[in-house]
């Protein structure tokens, strides 16, 4: 009888402990109905051949094959798959480790719908000590573009592996990438294990440790993203950016349909950088004179209070492009505000963008448009900085509290190792309302923002209601304000509205699929719970503190 | 004065007019010349600030590091130290018994 999983591993030169350790992971299993199946991808180290007899003879599952010579890790991944007799197939290194409960929790989380199952993952360093844990978000698969954030721990159904062609020729290097992108492109359904189930180790041979060592590997990753793109009908090109095995798709916008700018404002002034401006006459002028897109409406919804000559300037700067609508409540309401200016769009896309704004990235309006191309991505938010360069805003996380990812951190970082989730376009649970793109027809079919929730917490609610319905909500690097948040307004925190959040949303809040369960809560900087961080991989990882002594010293 | 409250009586243009050169001075270059200096203010604070904001961002990330470092360290005395106390209360009562 076939047994449940086949672990799939090729074989070539590792290190004699190392090679040992890992076929001890899999013996080791708690989960007994597996098959071992080893590909000797031309060895020339004379013990590999009899550690892998030994292990054969000393297990009938375990199972090896020989290849005459060395073909490379793609053709060795084949035979492994062609002799794989498993319902299962699951990937493992030939010098990498399984936690003894590795196949029982992956099985456990594999429902009938379940085509592909992944876990969390760390490094194995050379001193034997775990380092570095990859807490992954559920699937995400804009991230996945961006980076092959699941890497190991992964187990398909074997019926899917063959029908997407196994391991393609010419992609040595991402090849896992490649394979896993085809995989989740026709799968039913993605799983999430949230637990260390592999420790991937950390050799100098290995992307995991020099990077340098494998830009060829990127390059074969950008093939692969660009072919995916292909396949699901993406028109972009892909870039490697300056983080490793982060990529950039760049959707080409070739039409440009009408965005509605909606500002809501009351005319205020204050000093940025030393300067007085105008905040919503400075707003709407950088997006005049440096967005590349250009088919924008501006529907300025101001209060009665707003001084006539900011009018004025507005009307000479928009001409007949701009939609002046008066708000004339007694008191403030961002929702009621917003809802007001969406009624007045004549768009079918709605950007929502605070008045305190300045434009940086020239792209930013077609980078959101590009990914509101995907029929269910309803909403794209931008990265916002402070005027001191920090991030304002990377996205929301509800992680037991209402957050903004990594505020405060250096705008160019790209976040907490070793995800970086600042470095990569991704899907998220919430967006900020202060510079976002939106379908106008998801505005209007989830009802638009809260009126019950005038200053805070309105975005969260218009965010989870999108999620409701379905739709993604995607976040990008590759769109950027500046946002000078509160210089308009002061901030009030009011306990009734976050109630008012807490009861309609208190699961939603509370787990975050962006996130992880294993991250402390009330956090957004990625903090692992206590003692599961393990050490940094100490011989590559970027510091902050040496960043901070070189950037001092550097004066 | 606001726009709107201009009308087209040569006066009022006239009022107009040398109240905006009350506001400039009697040379117009010397506008210019402060309009320059007011943008490289502008851009020597916006890059102080930047210089600042970098910094901050960094002790941003350092304070992770430093919280890690915390509450892994808490987390580990409680463990040995809760390991200590119930290893001694064994010896203790292991001698009590002897001695009894």
């Amino acid at each position: 009888m076939a047994p449940r999983i086949s672990v799939l591993t090729t074989v070539f030169d590792p290190e004699r402990e190392h090679l040992e350790a890992c076929l001890r992971s899999v013996v080791d299993q708690d989960f007994t109905d597996w098959e071992h199946v080893l590909v000797d991808d031309g060895s020339t180290k004379p013990w590999v051949a009899d550690v892998l007899a030994a292990a054969a003879a000393a297990d009938p599952r375990v199972r090896v094959i020989d290849r005459a010579e060395n073909g490379g890790i793609v053709a060795a991944a084949n035979d492994a798959l062609d002799a794989a007799s498993g319902e299962w197939v699951a990937l493992l290194d030939h010098d990498d480790e399984l936690e003894p409960t590795a196949l029982a929790a992956m099985l456990d989380a594999a429902g009938d719908d379940t085509d592909v199952v992944y876990s969390d993952h760390d490094l194995l360093r050379a001193d034997g000590r775990y380092a570095s844990p990859s807490y992954k978000p559920d699937f995400s698969p804009e991230r996945l573009r961006s980076q092959n954030y699941i890497t190991h721990f992964l187990m398909a159904r074997r019926s899917l592996v063959d029908e997407v062609g196994g391991f393609r020729p010419g992609f040595d290097g991402a090849q896992d990438h490649d394979l896993v992108l085809r995989l989740t492109e026709q799968a039913r359904g993605v799983a999430h294990v949230p637990q260390v189930l592999y420790h991937w180790r950390q050799s100098p041979a290995s992307v995991t440790s020099d990077s340098a060592n494998k830009r060829w590997a990127f390059e074969a990753g950008v093939r692969a993203v660009a072919d995916h793109c292909r396949r699901v009908g993406i028109d972009a090109t892909v870039e490697h950016t300056e983080h490793d095995g982060c990529y950039r798709v760049i959707r080409h916008v070739t039409e440009q349909p009408l965005v509605s700018v909606v500002i809501p404002t009351r005319g205020s002034s204050g000093r940025v950088w030393g300067v007085s401006r105008v905040f919503v006459v400075d707003a709407v002028r950088s997006l005049l004179e440096h967005s590349t897109y250009t088919n924008l409406e501006f529907v300025i919804v101001h209060d009665t209070v707003t001084p006539e000559p900011v009018m004025q300037a507005l009307d000479r700067l928009l001409g007949d492009r701009l939609v002046a609508v008066e708000y004339d409540r007694p008191t403030f309401n961002f929702s009621e505000k917003m809802n007001i200016g969406a009624l007045h769009a004549s768009g079918d896309l709605l950007l929502l963008l605070n008045d305190d704004t300045e434009l940086i990235e020239p792209d930013s309006i077609g980078e959101l448009v590009g990914l509101l191309a995907d029929d269910d991505v309803a909403m794209a938010g931008a990265k916002l900085l402070f005027d001191d360069g920090t991030l304002q805003h990377g996205g929301h996380v509800y992680h037991h509290d209402l957050m903004h990812i990594c505020d405060g951190w250096s705008g160019d970082s790209p976040g907490p190792w070793p995800l970086r989730p600042l470095a990569v376009a991704r899907e998220c649970s919430g967006v900020t309302a202060a510079a976002s793109l939106i379908r106008r027809s998801v505005f209007d079919e989830v009802g638009g923002f809260p009126e019950a929730l005038p200053l805070n917490y309105n975005d969260v609610d218009l965010c989870l209601k999108i999620r409701d319905r379905g739709y993604r909500i995607v976040w990008t690097p590759w769109a950027s304000w500046y946002h000078f948040e509160s210089r308009t307004r002061h901030s009030v925190l009011r306990p009734e509205e976050y109630q008012f959040i807490n009861q309609r949303w208190h699961t939603e809040i509370n787990n975050d699929p962006y996130y992880n369960l294993n991250l402390a809560p009330n956090r957004n900087d990625w903090l692992e719970r206590p003692l599961r961080s393990g050490a940094p991989p100490i011989e590559t990882r970027p510091n902050a503190a040496r960043r901070l002594v070189d950037r001092l010293r550097s004066r | 004065m606001a726009e709107s409250e201009i009308d087209d009586d040569p006066a009022a243009l006239r009022a107009e007019i040398d109240r905006l050169r009350e506001l400039v001075g009697p040379s117009e270059q010397s506008y210019a010349d402060l309009r320059h200096e007011l943008l490289a203010a502008r851009d020597a604070a916006r890059g102080a600030e930047a210089t600042a904001g970098s910094l901050r961002g960094q002790m941003a990330e350092l304070h992770v590091a430093l919280d890690r470092a915390l509450q892994d360290q808490e987390h580990f005395q409680k463990t040995v130290f809760s390991a200590i106390r119930f290893g001694r209360r064994r010896v203790g009562r292991a001698v009590r018994s002897r001695l009894l």
